[in-house]
């Protein structure tokens, strides 16, 4: 039996040194379809999710953006047409490719966005650089969610906010729908279109383990953020949470 | 999906009331809730000068009750109907919110020109204004 510390990889408990290895190798596979999967486990809402996220981002012209575990690039998108020229958006991801998927995007655009390859518990920034901090379903699979939110708390200016989109805890009358929809159906769908069923159960399990709405506001505050506040959106399916650092 | 289209649709009537963002800039996250019964609703401001509804968890700065009859007074046209809401907390954030709220128009005009275009959205509005 290993010594060593313990997290969860979906349903599984797995030591936290190899975490990082197997979501790695779920992204790696999926990195390809990956706009298909956000449209297949959100039934395309994840686009609407992603415009209120930017809308109440309260991003001006010329503000910088950090876009952490920002996978093929549709926030940083968005917020680089906010900034404008005279503002700044990263794009990193863990992932290498992700974080290619989305560089090409960028590139296929026209937009000079930096993609740039690192850990976001160690984010090679430095203290109070960004007005805008942004994780879109890539907190859930994170090794060490304290670590992250507190290293984002750290690159924020004072009065800058740090977004945080993820799915969460749905209405309690729609669970039993929402259980067989992600452990039946989602899987399914996944071996079907993109013949990874795995990967999908996966990322089925990785939203029941994540934080609820509550919690994850409590993780924000101990991060260090001054106020939090959060968004419903689809009946809890996803929450927005957004917390200014004062 | 009620928060995302009524925040879309407040932040289209202030793109068309510019002036309203410089008011509302310096107070970027404080949140105000309006009571206006039976309705109420808490606001959030945005950095940006924008607004937007409030999440599930807003802690309040202000809040700003309009009863009844002065809100049919404010709808009527009354410039002075809106010193009678009662304002508490934060009453200078609050004061200013109360007055871009007052003061913001909708450019229906300029809205129905996109879909059906000018020349019918103007007579339709003309219609509007002279009924």
């Amino acid at each position: 039996m290993s010594d060593n510390a313990k997290t969860h990889f979906g349903f599984d408990t797995v030591d936290e040194q190899d975490k990082a290895r197997k979501v790695g190798e779920v992204f790696h596979s999926v990195a390809r379809k990956y706009d298909l999967m956000n449209d297949v486990m959100s039934a395309g809402m994840h686009r609407a999710w992603k415009r209120f996220t930017v809308e109440v981002s309260g991003v001006r012209p010329g503000d910088k953006v950090l876009d952490v575990a920002g996978g093929s690039g549709d926030l940083s998108r968005l917020f680089a047409n906010k900034v404008g020229p005279s503002g700044q958006v990263i794009l990193t991801d863990i992932n290498a490719s992700m974080l290619a998927v989305g560089r090409d995007r960028m590139i296929d655009d026209g937009k000079a966005v930096p993609a740039l390859q690192c850990d976001a518990e160690k984010l090679p920034f430095p203290d109070q650089y960004f007005d805008c901090v942004i994780v879109a379903f890539g907190l859930r699979n994170m090794t060490h969610k304290d670590r992250a939110l507190a290293d984002m708390q750290r690159v924020l200016k004072p009065g800058g906010r740090l977004l945080v989109l993820e799915f969460s805890q749905v209405w309690k009358p729609l669970a039993p729908l929402y259980d067989a929809y992600s452990f039946k159906l989602l899987p399914l769908m996944g071996k079907l279109l993109a013949n990874d069923a795995d990967s999908y159960r996966y990322l089925a399990e990785s939203i029941r383990m994540h934080p609820d709405q509550e919690t994850l506001k409590q993780m924000m505050l101990d991060a260090g953020l001054g106020k939090v506040d959060y968004y419903n959106l689809a009946a809890g399916v996803v929450a927005l949470h957004k917390g200014w650092k004062t | 999906m009620l928060k995302p289209l009524l925040t879309r649709l407040i932040q289209h009537l202030l793109a068309q009331n510019s002036w309203a963002a410089e008011l509302l800039q310096p107070y970027g996250g404080k949140q105000a809730r309006l009571i206006m019964p039976p309705f109420s609703a808490t606001l959030v401001v945005l950095e940006d000068g924008g607004l937007a509804l409030a999440g599930e968890s807003a802690e309040v700065d202000a809040s700003i009750n309009i009863p009844v009859p002065v809100a049919l007074r404010i709808l009527a046209g009354d410039e002075g109907a809106g010193t009678a809401a009662v304002i508490t907390g934060d009453t200078e954030f609050a004061s200013v919110l109360a007055s871009v709220l007052q003061g913001v128009s909708w450019e229906y005009e300029e809205d129905l020109s996109r879909v059906i275009g000018d020349v019918p959205a103007h007579e339709i509005s003309k219609f509007g204004r002279n009924a």
